[in-house]
Order: structure tokens, then C-alpha cells, then sequence
């Protein structure tokens, strides 16, 4: 190989031509279109206006808490689970067949899964009748169009990032680690505490972050799910695009909840460092 | 005598139906320095970990102190053990992972805090304990490994080839310091290596392992001066294993024929006579007192602070060990003379 540096210049060209091109420049434009008005003038006005509207600030805190909720949920069930497949599952080929169970929704579409679920969900659906049939409740549960629908269409949708997150660091933690724990004195339930679970966070966290930017701008899942019940953020965002076609109260709507999401993410990143024993 | 600090009769562990281990006995007095030696795959390992509770052995039982242990959890057995790669805790800095021994026993933070400290001047590492393991060397994460092993004061101490991953240099300089943290705690220490040389350096007795069983045990210059098998012969230190031949009169017949025994006390049966290459002279005249057998010679490798010389004598081949001095005068494909002593010769039973 020669010409070192030119050829490093030329690898990381167009990677970065592209991150430009589909990344940069439309998040700039949503941006510069937020700050202006329709005459092309600098203005704070919508800004102030979402900041001003209680209604915006309902919408952000029933998105928020969905997500935050179906971060929660996935969270909870993920970790078992991916504690049941890279600990418990010693043959192998249905560690793989789980694996696969658990990603091919994946390979579906987003609406495809939560019509699915729209069909489960309803009054006649499998759900209710199972419940009904199992004695657990004596009227149809209604789903579709509350808070409860939409947390099981995303927990259902999001928990393979978790679970492939938390299962790739736990397959990393070396089990001589916990032999040395063992060895040291410490129960099993001292060594998860002390020893795997810490190490397993990072992995955990991601998985986590990952989860929670997904559900709070999910757009299908909450759409579909909520019957026009619920109005999430994204669904607040792509009704001034689509139906209002003010965009640059769209982009200001867009930015304002970038900003928060990243900002709870960065809140979420502080208080997660890995803590002193 | 108290009783002995480890005690182990009749274990057997087997992998997917292999005999790993087979009716091992062992007894470890209190204060002693074991190495478990071995080539790999012949047990040692194993042994140790069966010991440390991290394997349940089919058969036989463990004592420590007196007290079966068996089937005891590892967190449950009154030992500690250094291992392998050190695997030091990576969230953890120096003092946490010393001091994960003592939090573990109920101590409060400060008494473990002093303790970690402790333990870490005591096998010479000061002024680390915020660093992360990955910020130290090999050499210095071996002594925090130590420390972690030693601060609950175990009674007996498990070594997996601790040294195996440094340099020749800080290998012997570890040894040492081993001996000597070994001595001023005078906790008993069963040390698993591969390595003849440390094993002889470090024991104050060598268990010698091979298929899963015990070959021999006994202190290293014992081992290597009256071996009692043929494995034992070829792996502490190096061997000649020689023919012999039982003659129709009794008398046995070494190198065809070139060495004759008559009146002998070696075992019954087959034989195989040990001649180690150090008490083999090689001269251009036959020594006095010596058995001198014409040779000749046919290859000098130099090996550091001395020379292996191989020679042939008669149909044979032998190696002898010469200080670079005793090489004056000798040249390939020269006739020599190879003496040796009747003294120098042991038999082991069994054909060579």
C-alpha cells in the first residue's frame, strides 16, 4: 500500500459525502425551516407557541411516558430473556431457533405487525377471549385506543433490541469472573449483583436508549394502535406535514422533541455510571 | 500433628465418560509449598478446580481442615485461588478487587479498605489502588490477582500456572517473591505449572500427574534422582531409558552387551535402565573407576551454560551434559570414549 494518508482521505470520503448528503443536510433544512417563516424571515414564533400551548405539553408527556413505559416493560421482560438464552440454553440449535423467533418480526413490516395486533387486541380478539375464556375478566378489556394497546404493540415491536443488546454483554462477561466472585466468598445472587449485572449495563443501556428513541418517535405502532384516541407526538408532527402542510411548524415540533429525547438520554446516561462497590 | 490441611481420597471426575481424574490421594500439611506437575491435559488442572469446588468430582471426597467439602459450593470453601488469567474484576479499581474478599465476609467498607491495602504492600504493589486492571502490566495485575487471593488469609491457596503469561525474568522474580509471601503467611499453596523447572525451584514437594493420575510425589531431588516410572524418568529432567536385557545366567545385559550386571538388587521382570546425561563423561581417554565405552560422537548443541552431546555406542544413542570446558578436544564424528558409573544407573521396571 502507498500514499497513506491520501488513501484515508479517500476511504472516509464518501462515507462522510453520504452522511452529508442523507443525514446532515435534511436535519439542517427541517432546522433552518423551523427558525424562519413562510416569507423566509428568522422567527422564534413557533417555538414559542408549542412552548406557550398546554395541549403540546400534554402530547409530550403522554409520548414520554409511553416510551418510557415501554422501555420499562421491554427492559423487564428483555433481561430474563436474554439471561434464559446465553446462560440457560446450553443446545444449541434452539438457542438458534429462539434467536430466529425473536428477530424474523423484524424482517416484516412495522403495519403488518401492528395490524396483527390490532386484530389480537380487539373486543372479539384472541386476548380477550383467552381472558375471558381463562375466567380473568368477565367483559371484553378494551385496548385499542388506550395507553395499554400502544405499550404492548411497541413492547412487543422493540424487545429484540434489548434482548440482542443485553445478550451480546452477557455473552462477553468471561466466566472466570464469576468463579473468582464464587471464590472470593460470594453467593450467586452477590456475584449477578456485584459483578454481572455491572458489567452487562453498558449493554443494557443501549439497548435501552435504543429502545426508548424508537418508541417515543414511533409513528405506525401508536397510529394504528390507538384508534385516533391517543395523539403521540409523531402523530402531531406528521399531521402538520401531511394534512396541515405547515412544515415549518412541523420542523420546530420535529427539533423541539430531537432536542428532548436527547437531552432525557443524556439525563438517563448520567445516572446510569456504573456504580462504586 | 494436627490434621492435615487438605485431604483427598479416592477422586475421580470424568468428561463425557474420559477419566480426567482416577483415584487421586493426596495430603497437604499445613505451611507446605505442592506443585502439581504435569504435561497438559493430565489432570492438574482439573484437580484444582475439583478442589476449588468449580467441578463435582463422580467419586471421593475432600477435606480441608478436617471437614468434608465435597459437595460444598465454591463460595462456601475456606480457599482462595489465583487463576489462570488473572481474572481480576474490570469494573473494579486495584482496591475494590482486593477488597471484594473481605466485603464478602461481612467486614465493614473501612476494615476491607485497610485490609486490600494491606494485602497489596504485602506482595509489593503500593500507590495503584485507583487504577483499573487494564491500566497495569501483566506483571503487576499477577500481584493484584495475589493480593485478592491472600487478604481473607485462606488457609490454603490454589495457583493455576499464575506465572505462565510473563517474561523469563519477572517468572524467576515472581517465583521468589512467591516463596517468600508463602513463608512470612505460612498458608499451604498447591501451585499447578508445567514447568519442570519451577516446579523444582518453588516445591517443597512435587506431585507428579500423568493420565489423570498421580505418578509420583516426592521432593524434587528425590523425584529426579530415584524415579519410579518410565514417564517420571523422561519428563523431571533429561533421561538415557536403556534397554536391558535378562541373560539366560541372571545377569543383565545393558547397550548390547557393553555393560554387564551379575549380582544386581533391581527389581524382577522387565527393565529399563536411567542414565542421566550429566553423569555421562565424554573423553578422548577412558576415565579411572569408569566404565569406558568406545563412542562415537555425532552432534554438540550448545545450550546455554552447557552443551548436549549425542554419541553413539554401539547400536544406541545417548545424550550426555558437558560444561563447555569438558568439550576441549571433542569433535563430531570423533572417537570418544563414554564413562559412566554403575552408581548412576537405576532401573525402572517395565521395557524401555
Amino acid at each position: 500500500m502507498s500514499g497513506g494518508k491520501g488513501s484515508v482521505v479517500l476511504l472516509c470520503a464518501l462515507p462522510t459525502a453520504f452522511f452529508a448528503a442523507f443525514f446532515l443536510a435534511p436535519m439542517a433544512v427541517v432546522l433552518i425551516v423551523s427558525l424562519t417563516t413562510p416569507a423566509g424571515h428568522p422567527t422564534l414564533a413557533y417555538y414559542l407557541h408549542i412552548l406557550a400551548d398546554t395541549y403540546h405539553w400534554d402530547v409530550l408527556w403522554v409520548t414520554f411516558r409511553i416510551g418510557a413505559l415501554a422501555t420499562l416493560t421491554c427492559v423487564m421482560i428483555g433481561y430474563p430473556l436474554a439471561w434464559y438464552l446465553v446462560r440457560v440454553v446450553q443446545w444449541r440449535p434452539w438457542r438458534r431457533f429462539c434467536v430466529i423467533l425473536l428477530v424474523l418480526p423484524l424482517f416484516t413490516s412495522n403495519i403488518v405487525r401492528s395490524f396483527g395486533w390490532m386484530v389480537l387486541l380487539g373486543r372479539n380478539g384472541l386476548i380477550n377471549d383467552g381472558l375471558i375464556g381463562l375466567g380473568l375478566i368477565e367483559r371484553p378489556m378494551r385496548f385499542l385506543g388506550t395507553e395499554l394497546g400502544i405499550l404492548i404493540g411497541l413492547t412487543y415491536i422493540l424487545l429484540p433490541f434489548i434482548v440482542l443488546a443485553v445478550g451480546n454483554a452477557l455473552a462477553k462477561v468471561d466466566p472466570d469472573l464469576e468463579q473468582a466472585s464464587a471464590d472470593l466468598g460470594a453467593t450467586p445472587a452477590c456475584t449477578f449483583r456485584t459483578i454481572i449485572f455491572p458489567l452487562s449495563l453498558p449493554g443494557l443501556m443501549a439497548g435501552a436508549v435504543m429502545v426508548f428513541m424508537l418508541a417515543v418517535s414511533a409513528y405506525v405502532t401508536p397510529a394504528l394502535l390507538s384508534g385516533g384516541k391517543i395523539t403521540v407526538f409523531s402523530i402531531l408532527i406528521f399531521q402538520q406535514y401531511s394534512s396541515v402542510f405547515v412544515f415549518h411548524y412541523g420542523g420546530a415540533l420535529s427539533i423541539t422533541m430531537l432536542v428532548l429525547t436527547l437531552a432525557l438520554i443524556a439525563l438517563a446516561g448520567r445516572l446510569s455510571e456504573p456504580r462504586r462497590v | 500433628m494436627s490434621a492435615p490441611i487438605l485431604a483427598i481420597h479416592g477422586l475421580s471426575k470424568n468428561f463425557d465418560g474420559q477419566p480426567a481424574l482416577v483415584a487421586i490421594e493426596l495430603k497437604v500439611e499445613q505451611g507446605e509449598f505442592i506443585v502439581l506437575l504435569g504435561p497438559s491435559g493430565c489432570g492438574k488442572t482439573t484437580l484444582l478446580r475439583c478442589i476449588a469446588g468449580f467441578l463435582t468430582p463422580e467419586a471421593g471426597t475432600i477435606r480441608l481442615a478436617g471437614e468434608d467439602v465435597t459437595h460444598l459450593p465454591p463460595y462456601r470453601r475456606p480457599l482462595n485461588t489465583v487463576f489462570q488469567n488473572y481474572a481480576l474484576f474490570p469494573h473494579m479499581n486495584v482496591a475494590e478487587n482486593v477488597a471484594y474478599g473481605p466485603l464478602r465476609q461481612g467486614v465493614t467498607k473501612a476494615e476491607a479498605k485497610n485490609r486490600s491495602v494491606e494485602a497489596l504492600e504485602l506482595v509489593g504493589l503500593t500507590g495503584f489502588c485507583d487504577r483499573l486492571p487494564t491500566q497495569l502490566s501483566g506483571g503487576q495485575q499477577q500481584r493484584v490477582a495475589l493480593a485478592r487471593a491472600i487478604v481473607n488469609r485462606p488457609q490454603l491457596l490454589l495457583l493455576d500456572e499464575p506465572l505462565s503469561a510473563l517474561d523469563m525474568k519477572l517468572r524467576k522474580k515472581m517465583q521468589n517473591e512467591l516463596k517468600q509471601i508463602q513463608h512470612q503467611l505460612g498458608i499451604a499453596f498447591l501451585f499447578v505449572t508445567h514447568d519442570q523447572d519451577e516446579a523444582m525451584t518453588m516445591a517443597d514437594r512435587i506431585v507428579l500427574m500423568n493420565h489423570g493420575r498421580i505418578e509420583q510425589v516426592g521432593r524434587g531431588k528425590d523425584i529426579y534422582e530415584n524415579p519410579t516410572t518410565r514417564f517420571v524418568a523422561d519428563f523431571i529432567g533429561d533421561a538415557n531409558l536403556l534397554e536391558v536385557e535378562r541373560r539366560g545366567d541372571g545377569s543383565l545385559s545393558i547397550l548390547d552387551g557393553a555393560v554387564m550386571l551379575t549380582a544386581t538388587n533391581a527389581p524382577k521382570g522387565s527393565l529399563t535402565g536411567v542414565l542421566r546425561p550429566e553423569s555421562i563423561l565424554v573423553t578422548t581417554d577412558p576415565v579411572a573407576d569408569y566404565i569406558a565405552l568406545p563412542a562415537s560422537l555425532s552432534e554438540i548443541v550448545h545450550v546455554g551454560s552447557h552443551a548436549l552431546v549425542t554419541l553413539t555406542v554401539g547400536g544406541s544413542t545417548l545424550i550426555a551434559r558437558l560444561a563447555p570446558s569438558a568439550l576441549v578436544g571433542l569433535g563430531i564424528s570423533q572417537p570418544v570414549f563414554a564413562n559412566i558409573r554403575l552408581s548412576d544407573l537405576h532401573f525402572l521396571p517395565g521395557n524401555a
